[in-house]
């Protein structure tokens, strides 16, 4: 597991875990920021389910905002929500970082953006745009003073991950 | 296990189950082979044999030296490596230009279970491998298996361990009723 | 099969949301019986549909199976991706069949309206070879396929249960696929 004690001093986090642990080190990961308002993207469940999830593991969810990358792709129902923006699919980098740019911006104060699943883009989308994406929206959420913490799953390849790595202020590995 | 288990375990899976596929490692080939086949000629009417080891001269002699009777079969010859119909001491031959042309093998099989035929039996399915990618034959044996199903026939498929990758052996499991390695 | 594996099916859903999607990387050798164990455990739950997408016997093979397993057919419609390549199919009330293994989009099309038509509000679908999507299409089309249709699975509110040959899964695929289920139940051992 994951030690996560110094995430909140950081500005940016890359969090390599294993599938199996994801949901359990999302949840640590919210716990460590204790009700800060969040930007979380969601890449591989609808929103609905994510917060289910959070609900059931008693998260507080009124201070997060869903930027859900599925939903629409799978054909739900994308009417308009208070708290989540639709995405139409992964491959849409330039809507996505448009939504984390303006829900970023618009949050006062300390905020945080979670992204659940980074390899995820890997499918829809090359490496190298992956990687092209990833720091730009670093530096978008650094002007806009929002902490980023992005989860990856651990894989027999880890060219990718390392080649992220050289992004984030820190990169936690789990065993 | 014993050779009488085995026998006894081949004979009970080709009777019992439609499509079976049989590990054999290449030492114990050659003797194995003919214990397959009288099983399955005991059993069937009508077999179409398809050969990617043997020429259908050898085969021919095979069967004789053996007691298996000749006209309950119908031989595809991918060795040979010429294609013409024949008509010699068994029902018929057809000659498939090599074992890279599995669209007209699967013609042939196609045909022959037309006919009616009652067991298609592939010695060897890992031969194909040799001249064809892995992916490519797999796509060919769960095509041709689905159309013994359909036609209400058996099928044997003779695999030499030694040819084929676990990895391959696994997709081919999926496919058949019972596996039985010797 | 091992009495170990039967507990562990019995098990797979404990703790997990109601809508769960599930895993199951099996023994190629124990495929079949494993399967028709799976699916058994799946159909025990009151007034369950279930939607079986056949991706290695057709469809008049697998009804026989399903009998000689005392497994009842009444709320189960099959998507058969393999009796369209050989030119043998009949019409059935309970079988669509579609064009091949390779055609995902219709796959996907033919879930989703199948689903949707489905009155029962408990229903799964039971995808029964992830390694043969992997013989008639690329890793990263799979991968894409799979990452929607999981998807698609939760917006459906279907539960899910996936199959998949020890050792057969692409790496890339794997590693995926383990973040889009809730849970991986190895009984390859």
């Amino acid at each position: 597991m994951i030690e996560l004690k110094d995430i909140k001093n950081c500005e940016s986090i890359l969090l390599v875990e294993e599938a199996k642990s994801l949901q359990l080190t999302i949840n640590n990961v919210l716990n460590v920021l204790q009700s800060k308002p969040v930007v979380y993207i969601s890449l591989i469940k609808p929103y609905n389910f994510v917060l289910q999830d959070l609900k059931k593991n008693k998260k507080e969810t009124d201070k997060i905002f869903f930027i859900d990358c599925i939903t629409e792709l799978a054909g739900g129902d994308v009417n308009r929500q208070e708290n989540v923006l639709f995405i139409r699919e992964p491959t849409d980098l330039t809507g996505l970082k448009i939504a984390i740019d303006q829900s970023s911006e618009s949050i006062p104060g300390e905020k945080w953006v979670i992204l659940d699943a980074l390899r995820v883009l890997t499918i829809y989308n090359k490496e190298d745009t992956v990687l092209r994406f990833v720091q730009s929206v670093l530096g978008m959420t650094s002007s806009h003073n929002a902490k980023i913490v992005v989860l990856a799953t651990k894989g027999k390849d880890e060219s990718f991950i390392k080649k992220a790595s050289q992004f984030f202020e820190k990169v936690v590995e789990g065993e | 296990m014993s050779e009488e288990k085995i026998s006894s375990e081949i004979e009970k899976q080709l009777k019992e189950k439609d499509i079976v596929m049989i590990i054999l490692p290449k030492v114990k080939y050659s003797e194995k082979i003919i214990d397959v086949l009288k099983i399955v000629a005991e059993y069937n009417k009508s077999i179409c044999y398809v050969s990617a080891n043997k020429p259908e001269k050898t085969l021919v002699n095979l069967f004789d030296v053996n007691n298996i009777d000749l006209k309950k079969f119908l031989i595809i010859d991918c060795v040979t490596g010429s294609v013409a119909k024949k008509e010699e001491k068994n029902m018929a031959t057809v000659f498939i230009s090599s074992p890279r042309n599995l669209t007209g093998l699967s013609i042939a099989v196609t045909e022959a279970l037309d006919l009616g035929i009652g067991n298609v039996f592939v010695d060897a399915l890992s031969t194909f491998m040799v001249y064809e990618k892995g992916l490519v034959v797999i796509r060919f044996a769960h095509s041709l298996i689905s159309k013994i199903r359909a036609s209400s026939s058996k099928g044997v498929f003779i695999v030499l361990k030694d040819d084929v990758s676990s990895v391959l052996l696994d997709d081919l499991s999926m496919f058949v009723d019972e596996v039985v390695e010797i | 099969m091992k009495t170990e594996n039967i507990e562990k099916i019995k098990k797979a859903s404990k703790d997990l949301p109601e809508q769960w999607l599930l895993l199951f990387i099996v023994n190629a050798k124990e495929y079949l019986e494993t399967n028709m164990a799976i699916l058994k455990e799946v159909k025990k739950q009151e007034d369950i549909g279930g939607i079986y997408i056949t991706l290695n016997r057709p469809y008049a093979s697998l009804i026989k199976i399903l009998e000689q397993n005392n497994i009842k057919t009444d709320n189960l419609f099959f998507l058969d991706c393999i009796t369209k390549t050989v030119g043998a199919e009949k019409e059935q009330e309970n079988c669509l069949f579609l064009e091949s293994p390779q055609n995902l989009t219709q796959l996907a099309i033919a879930i989703d309206e199948i689903a949707k038509a489905m009155p029962m509000k408990n229903k799964f679908l039971f995808i029964d070879a992830l390694s043969t999507l992997l013989i008639y299409n690329q890793a990263g089309t799979v991968a894409k396929f799979l990452h929607f249709i999981t998807g698609k699975m939760r917006v459906l509110e279907l539960k899910g249960v996936m199959l998949s040959i020890e050792k057969e899964l692409d790496p890339k695929i794997a590693e995926h696929l383990e973040q889009f289920v809730d849970k991986v139940i190895d009984l390859s051992e």
